[in-house]
């Protein structure tokens, strides 16, 4: 039995009749479904387009365009990168606690934290390790953010058994500030 | 059913059909601004310069056995003749060993920064991860990590590649 619709009312039955078998003829279900896998693969289409698109722009973001405040950006950066990643078994607190001194409040905490967990091991195997920045580059900067690109060499060596690792390391900076006073909010190894 | 069935699909097309006009729309927004990009005033556009610097990266580390010559020559059409002399012996060991062992590379650019840079030159630091296949010895694939330094100078209206070493 087929209901008659609110729709439906005060029109001719064969008319409202017409319109349902049209509505729910097999053959528009079959347009429909076509229609929509290929609307469906247009779209996968279009979003791989924009991935790619990101892929290829999104380290293009404009860097700051006045010099000075590049460099300053870059130094904080390269300055910070190192002091984060350096610490000696036998000045650990104080390694620690001066590279804190030069990051924004949740970071350092977060910092402070993280160093935590090796305190053990660097004092018992007397690790001391030493990170320079070989190399910058600013990733994007706008609105009081930026991001550089540090290249660290980080040399690890243990007191006692004498063993020495040399890693390469290509680490994020953000940083959070404005013009002349910039602090690193973040620092993440690329690996 | 069948009736019931037909509206819902046919909202879903109308869905999807709004989806893809937003999808087209702004691809091409975004492909209008990369194409605009090479015509800005010479020694303003170092964005160009990264997104120059990131493609020769791309171009650099995507090797494959099948296509190697190709690549290579397509590699080169953005650089300076200084650095097609320097690079040549280079390539062609690119090119031997990337034909003896039968190698193929996935590049993911991670990050690329701007370094020293004037009106005329640029310097672009790129973080790149290589996934690459060696058919020689058995198949296996490995990761390699990259740190590359692009030196680049401006040519009129294009940057093109002066300098591309690694750094350690």
């Amino acid at each position: 039995m087929d209901a008659t619709t609110p729709a439906d009312a005060g029109r001719p039955p064969e008319e409202a009749a017409s319109e349902r078998s049209a509505l729910a003829s097999p053959w528009l279900t079959a347009v429909l479904v076509l229609a929509a896998v290929v609307l469906t693969a247009l779209v996968v289409l279009q979003v791989e387009e924009a991935e790619r698109g990101a892929d290829q722009t999104a380290p293009a973001t404009a860097p700051l365009a006045e010099r000075a405040e590049r460099e300053r950006v870059l130094s904080v950066a390269s300055r910070t990168a190192a002091a984060v990643l350096t610490y000696h078994h036998d000045s650990f607190d104080q390694d620690v606690a001066r590279a804190s001194a030069t990051l924004e409040p949740d970071f350092a905490a977060e910092h402070v934290e993280a160093m935590e967990r090796v305190r053990r091991v660097t004092v018992r195997e007397e690790i001391d390790q030493e990170a320079s920045a070989v190399a910058s580059g600013v990733v994007s900067a706008s609105d009081g953010r930026a991001e550089v690109l540090v290249f660290v060499n980080q040399e690890t060596t243990s007191g006692r058994t004498g063993a020495r690792r040399f890693q390469r390391d290509r680490v994020v900076v953000s940083l959070v500030g404005e013009q002349g006073a910039w602090t690193v909010a973040g620092v993440t190894s690329l690996g | 059913m069948s009736r019931r069935l037909n509206i819902g699909l046919a909202f879903l097309v109308l869905v999807l059909l709004v989806a893809f006009a937003v999808l087209v729309a702004r691809n091409a927004a975004d492909g209008d601004g990369g194409a605009a990009a090479p015509d800005r005033p010479a020694g303003t556009d170092h964005a160009a310069a990264v997104r120059a610097a990131t493609e020769q990266v791309r171009a650099f580390l995507d090797v494959d056995h099948t296509d190697v010559d190709a690549q290579l020559e397509r590699m080169l059409t953005t650089t300076t003749e200084d650095f097609r002399e320097q690079f040549a012996d280079q390539l062609e060991t690119i090119r031997s060993e990337t034909l003896r062992r039968q190698s193929s590379a996935d590049v993911t650019i991670l990050r690329a920064g701007l370094g020293e840079s004037t009106a005329a030159s640029a310097v672009v630091l790129v973080a790149a991860d290589t996934e690459v296949t060696s058919r020689v010895g058995g198949s296996r694939t490995r990761e390699v990590p990259w740190r590359i330094r692009v030196d680049l100078v401006r040519d009129g209206d294009r940057w093109l590649t002066d300098g591309l070493r690694f750094v350690n």
